[in-house]
């Protein structure tokens, strides 16, 4: 009886060894706004630049980095003061990085400032890339639009 | 009755029956090509025969001088469709009065690759030659009022753009291997306008070139190893690729369809010499020519006898060279059963004017991809105005399966282990297939720098 308790005990703890790893591997759900890294070679963003703006809502992340880095993308909530995973019909939106390095995801982004974080992790090293993209609203890009059309009517009634 | 009344009745019936029958052979149905035959004096008044296209089903014609693909760009969202698709041959017609507009235009100007890339990345529409095309004999061929007189010579490549906010249009011509771009400003665009907004709204597929996404460029970090360079106009699929499957299908060397060619070669069916060669091909052969058909491989074979061939309409310049060989190929094409989705494309650049000797080939696509054979689907040698040899598989394809769903990324990190390199520079990465027996699945196919080849990627 003794034995088979021992062995029960030693099983679970080999078991429990065993997911340990894989607990430590899965990227957490929402990060620190002061979330740092402690590697600088895994991965390097390629697009965005570290401060954009663009009329688009869909942004593709891409970039390259070490072979089994897996990359997942993060946006700044503003209310809790975290970053928290992006996802996509509620799958998170994460990259593998395999043997090319390349890697890419498109997201669509909301209008705004939008500060994204992007978390490669590759074993225990974490490597954190900012970029901040501001996404004009469709209004805005209108009166750009209707403030140079105007501009360009009295321009040529000037003349 | 007497004697004499029945010679006269003989007579007169044997001499009205070789009337007819000179009649039938002077000018109904000839005995001998119409070149050297002494009744083509008197068969001036005779109608021309229809050299139009019954049902252009190949497209070869259509392929002459036109885009091979169309990337329509809106927002944030792309659309990209082969001319080979009904929708292509629409928007074809659109795009070269776009084009006739831009030759009388008088503004042209050179700009910068980067004033190219903004075109690409704004509301456009791009169009692919695939081949280098002279702008000269693309103005010989839509047939333009004002000669251009462009410092660009040729190009391969096109795009539209819209300015929303002065309502101007601009088109670019490029020259990808002189990286020259010249832009001109369309004065009438409503037409190429209205092809847009139709378009527009279906542009939501995601498509994104290399430049954009900055994979073209070496980057100066030094801490992560950058492995894979990437030509900058790649277009990148986002999603995942469906990779169908085709499979060849035999094509029917009918009588009716021998007899067809025959007369688009220029024999008389009735009259002309017959052969059969040990490998089963039917040889026909007259006093200026031979022709070879071989209904198991589909093989059609023209060789002209000394320098007198077939001659095609026009006046031998390069613009009625080439529409020539696409009409002779879809009036041939035009006697088989063909699956819709089949079509030729011309492979040869149409650049090079006033040769002495020009060869022109086709390829087939299927569904806008290309499709690899060992030679050249067709191959056509055209020399004063006239074919002097014609070589073409005759081959059919149809689809079998829809195929699994491959994502580019996938590819990139196939190929790159494949090829065993530090370091890779993709040239050009699409879909095709490779013509072989049995069943051909859609794969994919890199240009890579420092091979010549065009490796598939599996």
């Amino acid at each position: 009886m003794q034995s088979i308790k021992q062995k029960t005990v030693c099983l679970l703890v080999a078991l429990f060894s065993l997911l340990c790893p894989v607990v430590s591997f899965a990227a957490p759900a929402t990060l620190a706004a002061n979330a740092t890294s402690n590697a600088s070679n895994l991965i390097v963003i390629t697009n965005p630049p570290s401060f954009s703006s663009t009329t688009q809502q869909g942004v593709v992340f891409c970039g390259y980095g070490s072979n089994n880095t897996k990359v997942t993308l993060y946006l700044f909530n503003t209310a809790t003061q975290r970053y928290e995973q992006m996802a996509v019909y509620g799958v998170p939106v994460t990259a593998t990085i395999n043997a090319s390095g390349v890697f890419w995801k498109k997201v669509n982004l909301p209008s705004g400032l939008n500060k994204i974080l992007i978390y490669a992790e590759n074993g225990n090293s974490v490597q954190v890339v900012r970029r901040e993209v501001s996404v004009l609203s469709s209004s805005l890009a209108d009166k750009i639009k209707d403030y140079t059309v105007n501009m360009s009517s009295a321009l040529q009634m000037g003349r | 009755m007497k004697k004499e009344t029945l010679k006269t009745i003989i007579l007169t019936l044997l001499i009205f029956s070789s009337v007819i029958l000179s009649i039938q052979i002077w000018f109904v149905n000839p005995a001998w090509t119409q070149t050297y035959s002494l009744a083509s004096f008197f068969t001036a008044w005779k109608p021309e025969k229809d050299d139009g296209l019954n049902i252009n089903v190949t497209g070869a014609f259509n392929s002459v001088f036109s885009p091979r693909a169309y990337v329509f760009t809106y927002n944030d969202g792309r659309l990209f469709f082969s001319t080979t698709e009904q929708e292509g041959s629409a928007i074809r017609d659109v795009y070269n009065t776009a084009i006739k507009t831009a030759f009388s235009a008088e503004n042209a100007v050179f700009v910068t690759e980067n004033d190219w890339q903004t075109m690409l990345k704004s509301n456009s529409i791009y169009a692919d030659y695939s081949v280098p095309v002279s702008i000269n004999a693309l103005f010989d061929f839509l047939g333009g009022t004002t000669e251009p007189s462009f410092a660009l010579t040729s190009f391969n490549q096109t795009v539209i753009t819209f300015d929303q906010i002065l309502t101007n249009a601009y088109i670019c011509f490029r020259n990808s291997t002189t990286n020259q771009q010249m832009r001109i400003t369309l004065t009438d665009a409503q037409e190429i306008r209205n092809i847009f907004e139709q378009y527009k709204e279906r542009s939501k597929e995601d498509y994104a070139y290399a430049f954009e996404m900055n994979l073209d460029k070496k980057m100066n970090e030094t801490a992560v190893q950058q492995k894979v360079l990437m030509n900058s106009y790649i277009l990148v699929p986002l999603e995942p690729v469906t990779m169908n499957t085709i499979r060849r299908e035999a094509v029917t060397f009918s009588q009716q369809t021998i007899d067809g060619l025959l007369e688009l070669f220029g024999y008389n069916p009735k009259t002309a010499r017959k052969f059969t060669e040990s490998n089963g091909t039917i040889l026909f052969v007259d006093n200026k020519s031979t022709l070879k058909l071989n209904s198991e491989t589909g093989y059609v074979e023209y060789i002209a006898e000394k320098d007198d061939g077939l001659a095609l309409p026009g006046d031998g310049n390069l613009s009625s060279i080439a529409s020539g060989c696409g009409k002779l190929l879809d009036n041939i094409y035009n006697l088989f059963v063909m699956d819709p989705n089949v079509t030729l494309f011309i492979n040869s650049p149409l650049d090079t004017e006033n040769a002495e000797r020009y060869t022109i080939t086709f390829d087939y696509l299927f569904n806008g991809n290309s499709i690899q054979n060992d030679t050249h689907s067709c191959k056509i040698v055209v020399s004063g105005g006239e074919i002097l040899e014609f070589y073409a598989t005759i081959k059919n394809y149809q689809m079998v399966a829809v195929g699994n769903q491959e994502n580019a990324q996938d590819v990139l990190d196939t190929l790159y282990t494949n090829l065993n390199q530090d370091a890779l520079l993709i040239n050009n990465l699409y879909t095709g297939y490779i013509d072989a027996p049995g069943e051909m699945p859609l794969c994919w196919r890199a240009e890579v720098q420092g091979s010549d080849e065009i490796i598939t990627v599996k």
